[in-house]
């Protein structure tokens, strides 16, 4: 019988009839409209209380099926207020207030923060880089093909040692390259970026990244960012990285910081 | 060669849930309902959907020196 709000994003003030007139469409397809508090706007949309109260929200979270898609609606929209704004601090997933007073209150109490993150993602985009590693390329050191030779004359006992410390080995020198890609990647992305966050691997993901970046990026100097990632990628194509980038994102990372 | 950025709308759904819930900004004042306990939700998520991505893309591809991009993030 009720419905809730549920916030996906704020901008200023000026942004209302923009977010109004952009025709977006929300999580459970509600039309998305623009909450004002003095200074500030928050992208809002209508949902059930049935679906979206503490409870059941909670419970549907653990619902792939039911998350996949909201999850990305609710990008659709960030990202699409990204496009049009010039400044939007994103709100993570699942954001819900009874009505729009309970929007307009957290505008009010936040309003000097807000404004301060808003004017620090102005003209800005986050980007993912993540270095990942080449499966396919077997490592060959001077140490390695000097022990593969020792192993192939060994006998079976000696051998088997041998291969133990082999494995010790490879494990040694990709962690050594892992740290170096890392710093090397570090530095690269400096200096075109104005932040830059390291990212806590994702535990359990398919691809073995051996580091993530978030950064925030003058929108007008993206060509850098690709260029440098491009660099990096070229200059160590022999050591079996792959460097990824992903963008633009609303500063989901960079938003919340701080 | 290039490096075509992959767009969000490209990203895995793990990679999606990892910005959105892990890392989006989180405003809970006293009138939100938000989520509870979102890195507990993340945590378990995460389970769920790294064995899901796994089964989406069993080993990708050597995600082509030719022309392509980069990754092998399925299309949501």
């Amino acid at each position: 019988m009720s419905d809730l709000r549920y916030l996906y994003a704020i901008a200023g003030a000026e942004n209302a009839r923009a977010i109004a007139e952009s025709e977006l469409r929300g999580v459970e397809g509600g039309r998305v409209t623009a909450v004002v508090e003095a200074a500030l706007s928050g992208a809002t949309s209508t949902v059930r209380a049935s679906d979206y109260d503490e409870a059941p929200l909670n419970e549907h979270l653990r619902d792939l099926d039911w998350l996949a898609p909201r999850a990305a609606a609710h990008q659709e929209v960030n990202g699409r207020l990204h496009e049009l704004l010039d400044a939007v601090v994103p709100v993570s997933f699942g954001a819900i207030y009874r009505d729009d007073d309970g929007v307009r209150a957290l505008l009010r109490s936040r309003a000097g923060e807000l404004a301060e993150r808003l004017a620090s993602l102005r003209g800005r985009s986050e980007w993912i880089v993540s270095i990942e590693r080449d499966a396919g390329r077997p490592s060959e050191s001077d140490a390695l093909g000097a022990l593969e030779r020792e192993i192939a004359g060994a006998p079976p006992g000696r051998a088997f040692l041998l291969g133990k410390r082999r494995e010790e080995v490879v494990r040694d020198e990709r962690r050594e390259r892992d740290a170096t890609i890392a710093a090397v990647a570090e530095a690269a992305v400096g200096t075109i970026a104005e932040r830059v966050y390291r990212e806590p691997l994702i535990e359990g993901a398919e691809t073995p990244a051996v580091a993530r970046f978030s950064v925030l990026v003058p929108r007008d100097r993206q060509p850098d960012l690709a260029s440098a990632v491009r660099e990096l990628e070229r200059s160590h194509e022999g050591g079996g990285y792959r460097v990824r980038l992903s963008g633009p994102w609303p500063a989901y990372r960079f938003g919340g910081l701080e | 060669m290039s490096v075509q950025p992959l767009a969000p709308s490209d990203a895995s759904l793990l990679e999606l849930v990892d910005r959105l819930l892990n890392k989006g900004v989180v405003l809970i004042g006293e009138a939100t309902i938000s989520v509870a306990g979102v890195d507990l939700i993340y945590l378990g998520l995460n389970l769920v959907l790294s064995s899901v991505d796994a089964l989406e893309r069993p080993r990708g591809g050597p995600a082509g020196g030719g022309g392509s991009s980069g990754g092998g993030a399925p299309r949501t």
